[in-house]
């Protein structure tokens, strides 16, 4: 299980906001932000809340629990 | 390319000026080298202006290294992560502006020993050095015209995490372990093939690692200036600092297998300064270290 998001489905639907714009929202840099996205990184909880709270989702609206499949990175 | 705004084309052409300050002095090089023999006692007035012309060269060579540094220190943090021309700038200009000091060594033995001794070996390595920093000059001119920095200063703190400044450092502190491992390397086979010379070895191998280092020391009082009002926590975020972490474990475990082939490697070969396995050692874990970092941040599409 891993755990995968929305994010960039939620960034489109909130004005098409970049990468860079959410990282500087939540105080991270650009790189984290497509790390998550490409799920090659795990955030932290509170970087985590900090995010669906950007998009003022409930938290499991932007991430979730995931199976992972074969060739899909980390 | 866009069009160049002027304090670029100033920029390029004090660079143009240093190259012709540069064409100068290979020109005033190859007289002197032709001119300055033993049987000349006392240097020619030609010589002696040929000289204060090197001077002012290596003066103009030197302001232009500074500016540049300044630049190539601001493209660090405003061109794209990921791109590796600005951490060449700053490896380039470091070492060219540094360089002056190792002309002006090797001029003044020049001027003490040709009486006596056989000063070709030194005008080899004066010559090249110019072309070194010959290379640079150009590059740097290249590096003026492709970006500008207008606005921007060394010591702005950042408003936010920079994948730039975090990629760059560690492009920097990879290119100077590579280059320390050469010097150590070159320096090792060069003391065996000319055991005369071996007394000057270590001594030659210190200078070229500290030149070396000297790179990585520039960025990382960079890194430590634009980060001053940040606590250290905040200099780097949740995902930097679990790449370096990681980067941490694997230099430490690596750096266990290191020292246990420099042991075995000193006891095969009793006769290695074991300061060469040392340095070896050391210039390989930033290596490992900075190189691991690195592929933990590349972009793959």
């Amino acid at each position: 299980m891993i755990l995968g998001n929305n994010l960039r489905r939620l960034r489109f639907e909130n004005g098409e906001m970049s990468q860079q714009d959410l990282a500087d929202l939540v105080g991270v840099s650009r790189m984290t932000i497509y790390s998550i996205e490409k799920l090659k990184y795990t955030p932290s909880a509170s970087l985590a809340l900090k995010i669906a709270n950007v998009f003022k989702c409930p938290f499991d609206k932007v991430f979730f629990f995931k199976t992972k499949t074969i060739g899909e990175d980390e | 390319m866009n069009e160049m705004t002027s304090r670029q084309i100033k920029l390029v052409i004090f660079g143009g000026v240093t190259l012709l300050c540069f064409v100068y002095v290979a020109v005033a090089f190859a007289i002197i080298k032709n001119q300055l023999v033993p049987s000349l006692a006392e240097p020619t007035l030609l010589i002696n202006y040929l000289s204060y012309g090197i001077m002012i060269a290596f003066v103009v060579f030197g302001v232009y290294c500074l500016l540049m540094l300044r630049d190539a220190l601001i493209q660090i943090v405003q061109i794209r992560s990921g791109i590796i021309y600005p951490s060449l700038l700053v490896v380039l200009t470091v070492l060219g502006g540094v360089a002056i000091l190792a002309d002006i060594t090797l001029l003044s033995d020049i001027g003490k020993e040709y009486l006596q001794f056989d000063v070709a070996g030194e005008w080899k390595m004066l010559f090249g050095i110019w072309a070194f920093q010959t290379v640079t000059i150009i590059f740097q001119i290249v590096m003026s015209c492709c970006h500008d920095v207008a606005g921007n200063k060394l010591t702005e703190k950042l408003q936010h995490m920079s994948d730039s400044l975090y990629v760059s450092t560690f492009q920097v502190m990879l290119i100077s372990s590579i280059l320390g491992l050469i010097s150590i390397f070159t320096t090792f086979f060069w003391a065996n093939r000319l055991p005369e010379l071996s007394k000057y070895a270590t001594g030659l191998m210190i200078v070229l690692c500290i030149l070396s280092v000297l790179p990585a020391a520039v960025i990382i009082c960079h890194l430590i200036i634009r980060n001053r009002r940040r606590g250290f926590n905040d200099w780097f975020d949740e995902r930097q600092w679990d790449n370096l972490s990681k980067g941490g474990m694997v230099t430490v475990i690596t750096g266990v297998c290191f020292l246990i082939l420099s042991i075995i490697v000193s006891q095969l070969a009793s006769g290695i300064d074991p300061g060469y396995l040392l340095l070896t050692v050391l210039f390989a874990e930033i290596g490992v270290f900075s190189a691991f970092v690195l592929s933990r941040n590349r972009i793959d599409d």
